[in-house]
């Protein structure tokens, strides 16, 4: 059995049930109802799903790790020793603009594999970046004065002293 | 455009548990205010600690170095699972005899030295400084047997002038804890 499913742009994606079945809202939508119903609410295959929210272009690249992940489990949350596969770090990349918006579909479809490798391609990215570096990367406006930076490191650098103690 | 300070703050914080040295996380805070919100409180090291009662070694540095101890706003603290009660349960969890429990939203002191644990009448002296040093902490959750040493703890507490702490402390027993006592005390 396959599925179609339809970006935001109105563009048709025909996936088979096991990659399908790696979006939570997908599976819901297709299969919940059986459990509760007795038969599934999506018999016919022509209709297709709408994902109102995800663009084509993110849609395609999530559907490369569905793919990916149809036979094998990905990492899921309760391990803080986690290390992700290599294949998986190459796949999220270090577009930070990306990496949100598969960030935000994967939240808004119910992917907590790919949420996660998600929020850890962006801890990467945002890694060893200083705080003017992450406003530009973030296109955001500095919220706080010098001063009032100096004033945050000094509230809160405690962890320096243990580190190097004086 | 999709914005990182936009976010919900449960991705915020996955983002964050991701981030391991301090120094990128204050970065992260610096840059405006809604990351400094989700990345303060709960995201640098020393702010919520588990630790275990016997690392007197995390105790004395709380006593001596202030900066480190004003950083603490929330501690929980519990004593070793006795050895009995380790070998019944399941082999898969060995922990060493002195290992702080891993809350969610903590970062567990691993102890330096996981020999015989200290003795507890060295906690004493260390306890007072220490909860003089923590002059920010807000809470403390105690789960322990012997509440004879952490008597001086809030003593010295109240002293800093605070004398409302002592009227919050609540008792809540919690089965399946080591010792089924799990006291807590909210400023």
């Amino acid at each position: 059995m396959s599925i179609t499913l339809i970006s935001k742009e109105g563009a048709q994606f025909l996936v088979s049930k096991p990659v399908a079945d790696r979006i939570g809202v997908v599976r819901d939508c297709a299969y919940g109802a059986d459990f509760w119903l007795g038969y599934a609410v999506a018999t016919d295959d022509s209709m297709g799903i709408t994902l109102a929210n995800v663009t084509s272009s993110i849609l395609s690249k999530i559907l490369v790790w569905c793919e990916h992940y149809k036979d094998m489990e990905p990492l899921v949350d309760g391990d803080s020793n986690m290390e992700f596969p290599e294949w998986d770090m190459a796949y999220i990349g270090h577009d930070m603009n990306q990496i949100l918006f598969v960030l935000e579909a994967a939240d808004y479809l119910h992917i907590p594999g790919l949420l996660l490798l998600a929020c850890k391609g962006i801890a990467d990215v945002l890694d060893g970046r200083n705080p003017r570096g992450i406003c530009d990367l973030l296109g955001i406006v500095m919220d706080f004065s010098h001063r009032q930076e100096v004033d945050m490191d000094k509230e809160n650098g405690y962890w320096r002293w243990f580190l190097h103690p004086t | 455009m999709a914005f990182l300070n936009e976010l919900p703050a449960e991705l915020l914080d996955i983002i964050l548990c991701n981030i391991d040295d301090p120094t990128d996380v204050l970065s992260l805070a610096k840059s405006c205010r809604r990351l400094y919100a989700a990345a303060v409180p709960d995201h640098l090291p020393w702010r919520r600690i588990s630790a275990c009662e016997h690392d007197t070694s995390l105790f004395s540095l709380l006593a001596s170095n202030k900066h480190v101890a004003r950083g603490v706003r929330s501690m929980v603290v519990n004593e070793p699972c006795e050895p009995a009660k380790l070998t019944s349960t399941s082999s898969a969890h060995s922990h060493s005899p002195c290992s702080p429990l891993h809350l969610k939203g903590y970062r567990p002191v691993i102890p330096a030295k996981s020999e015989s644990p200290a003795d507890l009448s060295l906690l004493t002296p260390l306890l007072r400084r220490a909860a003089k040093n923590c002059e920010k902490l807000e809470e403390l959750r105690l789960d322990v047997h012997d509440l004879e040493p952490w008597k001086v703890f809030f003593t010295a507490m109240r002293d800093r002038g605070e004398g409302m702490i002592l009227e919050h402390v609540e008792v809540v027993e919690q089965p399946g804890r080591c010792s089924g006592r799990w006291l807590t005390l909210r400023t």
